[in-house]
């Protein structure tokens, strides 16, 4: 299923990667804003929340129109924050139905827009962490292969920290490219994608940053490859984090990402005749 | 077992799966969708915004209860009471309650202290009402009628209300937009009790009191009542859709021809008239029906929403939008009904203002329509919203109105009791008008011969009156059980009830007795077509008031001052020996009312010259009301519409109740603003004339117009008991 989700939102980014990650933000943010918008228009209760919103304004405004008796006020308030509560109540449905496609589609974009691909020369940690902890034997047999196609270098030796059950390296990005990190734990390979821009390159591009060795959360939060199996907990590859600005301020991804959908959601629902 | 067992291993896993995702995600992957960003934006807002609110009001009530104190105006200081509640019962009868009482139906207001009570002259609702809440006679708040000239015209305008358009217009393409807004202005002069109390610190909560739009201004909330139009801007329009087999046309609405395609029937509901554009054509919104015949339902869809209709049955109120350009939107809401399936017939109501988005201001303040809107729903806001017309003219049934009424009427009692929960010192009024409308289209059913019962089912609404009166009397009780040790209570009625069987054509009458004159070879028409208004020195205008064509007052007016006495001698005279040639024996206009007769005020010169006070079973009939000069003097009322109260006030005064004792033993109608002025301690203004009614007073008895009521009512004694007798054990079969 990973594997699904990553090619469909590879395609949809496909026509959005060229653009300025602030615009392609905009548009995820507007399609995401409607769909979530159409789906929640089904999945929620659309009669209750109108009623429920109508009934949280109404003593909104009864503190206003009776504000001459302090203790109607005090009532209203109470009122007020009760009726507030039913509204939520109403919200519990839909945010429970549209929780797992919004993570899922969360997850895709953290693959985009949460890290930088590496540059020429820029050094990194790579990691690789085995199920088991204290197994000095099982880290002695673990290695880090030289590159094939001189897209890195290896640039330390390899420090095992048996208290974590991981090997460390350091490496240094050679060569611009999509290219795989070879390993090799108890004489099987292992490898791991590991992607290099140049260094005016602009375009989002996919950056896993790990890879997982089993698990259905682990591999739900790390879908852009597939797991290992045996007896590998996970490689990762420290990015940096890709800095997001839109319209000149700075925030990260997720935030930008949140408060457009948001807007546009609420400009939308007008139009689109749902409550929410 | 095992199905539950997995269905909630299922709804547990739904559960946990994105709660376990979120747990396990980093802060960025737990957001969570726009849908619980509204739930989190909306209700941060709502905390915020009444916590902040609250805090604001609370905080400042100190403040204001200073400078209330500073400013002299200390609510409550000389009060006899902490809270006065209004219950208006438009039309409730003496006689029928008193009947009622004696057979037990109505146990609640029993128990109350009662005393009979004068109406205005003439005894009508917006007449009344006004007097009610200004404490001056008719000639004091200028209303004499639900109608006046539009002087120097002769044609009919609403006497309360007069809307102008706003002077200046911005021409814009096909659009003319206005700059400002129309001007509405209320024509009832005098100031209502309940600003009186609002100056001296007193809350008020008014509902529905009749002439009270457009809303004033005053410390406290209120919603307007009788006269508020509805948004085409007539005073109710319904509209009949039914195919060519329907009947024709009708009265009060409009008949709309539509065609039904196999199950499936298209058609426009028309709204107002657009204000945007120079030719001002009517808005108008498409909907369409789904008809299930082997259900016998219909589906009506309008605007997005979906009814079902069956049993005849009202739908809910849906919202209407009508898009007049330049995203200008006109607001409204319709009640759908169907008549028949075959012939395909279906009502709409007149299309009332959304309380939500008035296209007026209903309320003051206008917040508290919208609060109303928003708290119960969706609630009927034209001035006379229960519809008698679509009734009077066969479009919907007995059954129906009925239905469609206490719908209404079930509305206005959840914002009564929201009120009286709200107000805990201070004025609740809250007037009920379905008893009023229900005894207008009802009273037939009292008695077997009216001639309105031909062609109509009589014996399964037999009871229809008498429920009514419990159904008031179970919601005095309900109100009786929300009151507070100090609360006083003040049951009333504007006026009561009397037969209508025999209509009166005030203007053939005027015609025959050379009166009014039509134009050579014009046989007359509705609003005075074909008179020959230069020959012509009296017309009947309204359901009581016969004006005289006068010289620099009407545009074609020949009656000189001299003259105008003559003249009002003359006409008293003579229709004082009109007699019916049906019931020659009885005398159908029990009195006259001159300009002597009236009680004076500063607008009496707006009264027509002569009020006509009707013997009981008579009125002006429906062609005499509007204008025509043709036709019989007198006919059979063959409409639902058969009790009335435009009879000589003595004939209908209205009733009072209170859980005080009065000191009083009579009162009228204009007693009630200077008595609840006093209950709060605070003085009434000179121009009141009428006098407390609990406690000691130093003002006699208000005397209704022309003649004392009770003197009135001593001289009824002989043919039928009075309301005071009745009280006495003495019984009228009404």
């Amino acid at each position: 299923m990973n594997a699904i989700l990553t090619s469909l939102f590879s395609a949809v980014m496909a026509p959005l990667k060229g653009l300025d990650p602030a615009w392609s933000m905009v548009i995820l943010s507007l399609v995401t804003g409607v769909a979530m918008l159409v789906a929640f228009r089904y999945v929620s209760n659309q009669r209750g929340i109108k009623r429920s919103k109508a009934r949280v304004i109404s003593e909104l405004l009864a503190i206003r129109l009776f504000k001459d008796d302090p203790w109607m006020t005090i009532k209203c308030l109470g009122a007020a924050l009760k009726s507030n509560l039913f509204y939520l109540r109403y919200m519990l449905t839909p945010l429970v139905v549209l929780l797992v496609p919004v993570v899922l589609l969360l997850i895709q974009m953290e693959q985009w827009y949460g890290s930088e691909p590496l540059t020429p020369g820029q050094t990194t940690r790579v990691a690789l962490a085995l199920d088991k902890k204290d197994d000095v034997a099982a880290l002695d047999a673990v290695k880090l292969l030289p590159a094939t196609d001189d897209s890195y270098a290896v640039e330390s030796p390899a420090m095992r920290i048996p208290a974590l059950g991981e090997v460390n390296w350091r490496i240094r990005a050679k060569n611009p490219g999509d290219t795989v990190l070879r390993f090799e734990v108890g004489g099987k390979p292992v490898e791991k994608r590991l992607a290099i821009a140049a260094p005016d390159q602009t375009d989002l591009s996919l950056v896993s940053t790990t890879r997982v060795g089993s698990g259905f959360f682990d591999a739900v939060l790390h879908p852009a490859e597939s797991t290992i199996g045996g007896t590998v907990a996970s490689v990762s590859v420290d990015h940096h984090a890709r800095p997001f600005s839109i319209f000149g301020i700075e925030m990260a991804w997720w935030l930008a990402f949140f408060i457009l959908s948001l807007v546009f959601a609420f400009a939308l629902k007008g139009p689109l005749g749902i409550q929410a | 077992m095992n199905r539950t067992r997995n269905r909630r291993a299922l709804a547990l896993a739904l559960l946990a799966a994105p709660l376990a995702l979120v747990a396990l995600s980093s802060p960025a992957e737990a957001y969570v969708g726009p849908g619980a960003g509204f739930a989190l934006a909306t209700s941060l807002f709502v905390v915020l915004g009444a916590v902040a609110l609250a805090g604001i009001y609370l905080a400042i009530w100190p403040i204001r209860l200073a400078w209330r104190t500073l400013l002299g105006r200390r609510a409550f200081k000389d009060a006899k009471t902490k809270r006065v509640v209004i219950l208006g019962l438009d039309g409730l009868d003496v006689r029928l309650a008193e009947r009622y009482m004696a057979e037990g139906r109505m146990p609640n207001l029993q128990k109350l202290n009662f005393v009979p009570l004068a109406t205005t002259l003439p005894a009508l609702s917006p007449v009344a009402w006004s007097t009610f809440q200004t404490g001056l006679d008719p000639a004091g708040h200028g209303l004499f009628d639900f109608l006046r000239p539009a002087r120097p015209h002769y044609m009919a305008e609403l006497s309360s209300v007069t809307t102008t358009a706003p002077a200046r217009m911005l021409k814009l393409g096909r659009f003319k937009i206005p700059l400002g807004k129309p001007k509405t202005r209320l024509r009832r002069r005098g100031v209502p009790f309940w600003k009186i109390l609002g100056k001296q610190g007193i809350f008020s909560a008014v509902v529905r009191v009749p002439i009270t739009f457009p809303p004033e201004k005053f410390r406290g909330v209120s919603l307007s009542g009788m006269c508020v139009p509805d948004i085409r801007g007539t005073q109710g329009t319904f509209t009949e859709f039914c195919d060519a087999s329907g009947p024709d046309a009708s009265e009060g609405g409009v008949r709309v021809p539509v065609t039904v395609n196999g199950d499936r029937v298209e058609a426009v509901l028309t709204g107002p008239p657009n204000p945007l554009t120079d030719k001002h054509e009517s808005l108008t919104q498409p909907f369409s029906v789904a008809i299930d015949r082997a259900a016998g339902t219909v589906d009506v869809t309008i605007d997005g929403e979906t009814e079902r209709l069956k049993d005849g049955l009202h739908s809910e109120w849906m919202e209407v939008t009508f898009k007049a350009g330049l995203s200008v939107k006109i607001k409204g809401i319709v009640r759908f009904a169907l008549v028949s399936l075959d012939p395909f017939r279906l009502y709409a109501s007149p299309v009332h203002f959304n309380p939500e988005k008035p296209a007026q201001p209903i309320s003051n303040p206008p917040a508290y329509a919208v609060y109303l809107g928003k708290r119960f729903g969706p609630c009927a806001t034209l001035g006379l919203a229960e519809d008698t017309w679509a009734l009077n003219e066969r479009v919907i049934d007995s059954a129906q109105f009925l239905e469609g009424s206490y719908k209404i009427h079930a509305e206005r009692e959840k914002h009564f009791f929201d009120a009286l929960e709200k107000v805990r010192k201070g004025l609740v009024v809250c007037v009920f008008d379905g008893s009023d409308r229900i005894q207008h289209m009802f009273f037939r059913t009292l008695s077997d011969d009216h001639p309105a019962n031909r062609g109509r089912r009589l014996d399964e609404y037999r009871d229809v009156i008498p429920d009514m009166y419990q159904k008031m009397d179970d919601l005095v009780g309900r109100t009786v059980a929300k009151l507070k040790k100090d609360d006083t209570l003040l049951v009333m009625s504007d006026h009561g009830f009397r037969n209508f069987s025999r209509g009166i054509n005030l203007n053939a009458w005027l015609r025959q007795e050379g009166f009014l004159v039509m134009k050579e070879g014009h046989e007359g028409g509705q609003w005075y077509e074909g008179v020959d208004w230069s020959k012509t020195t009296a017309y009947a205008l309204g359901l009581s008031g016969i004006f005289l064509n006068r010289k620099g007052r009407e545009q074609h007016g020949i009656v000189g001052d001299k003259l105008a006495s003559e003249l009002i001698r003359a006409i008293k005279d003579k229709l004082a020996e009109l007699r019916d040639p049906e019931r020659p024996d009885y005398v159908p206009i029990r009195r006259t009312f001159g300009p002597a007769e009236i009680p004076p005020g500063p607008y009496a010169d707006e009264a027509p010259e002569i009020m006509v006070g009707y013997n009981d079973d008579y009125r002006i009939s429906w062609d005499g009301a509007v204008g025509d000069t043709r036709g019989p003097v007198f006919e059979d009322n063959v409409k639902a519409w058969s009790g009335d109260h435009c009879v000589d006030p003595a004939l209908a005064p209205g009733v009072l109740y209170s859980n005080r004792k009065f000191t009083a033993d009579q009162a009228n109608i204009r007693d009630l603003a200077p008595t609840t002025l006093d209950l709060f301690g605070v003085p009434a203004p000179a121009v009141m004339k009428g006098r407390r009614l609990f406690g000691d007073n130093d003002k006699p008895p208000s005397p209704t117009p022309g003649d004392d009521y009770f003197t009135m009512a001593r001289d009824d004694a002989a043919s039928e008991p009075t309301p005071a007798v009745a009280r006495e054990g003495s019984r009228d079969d009404a």
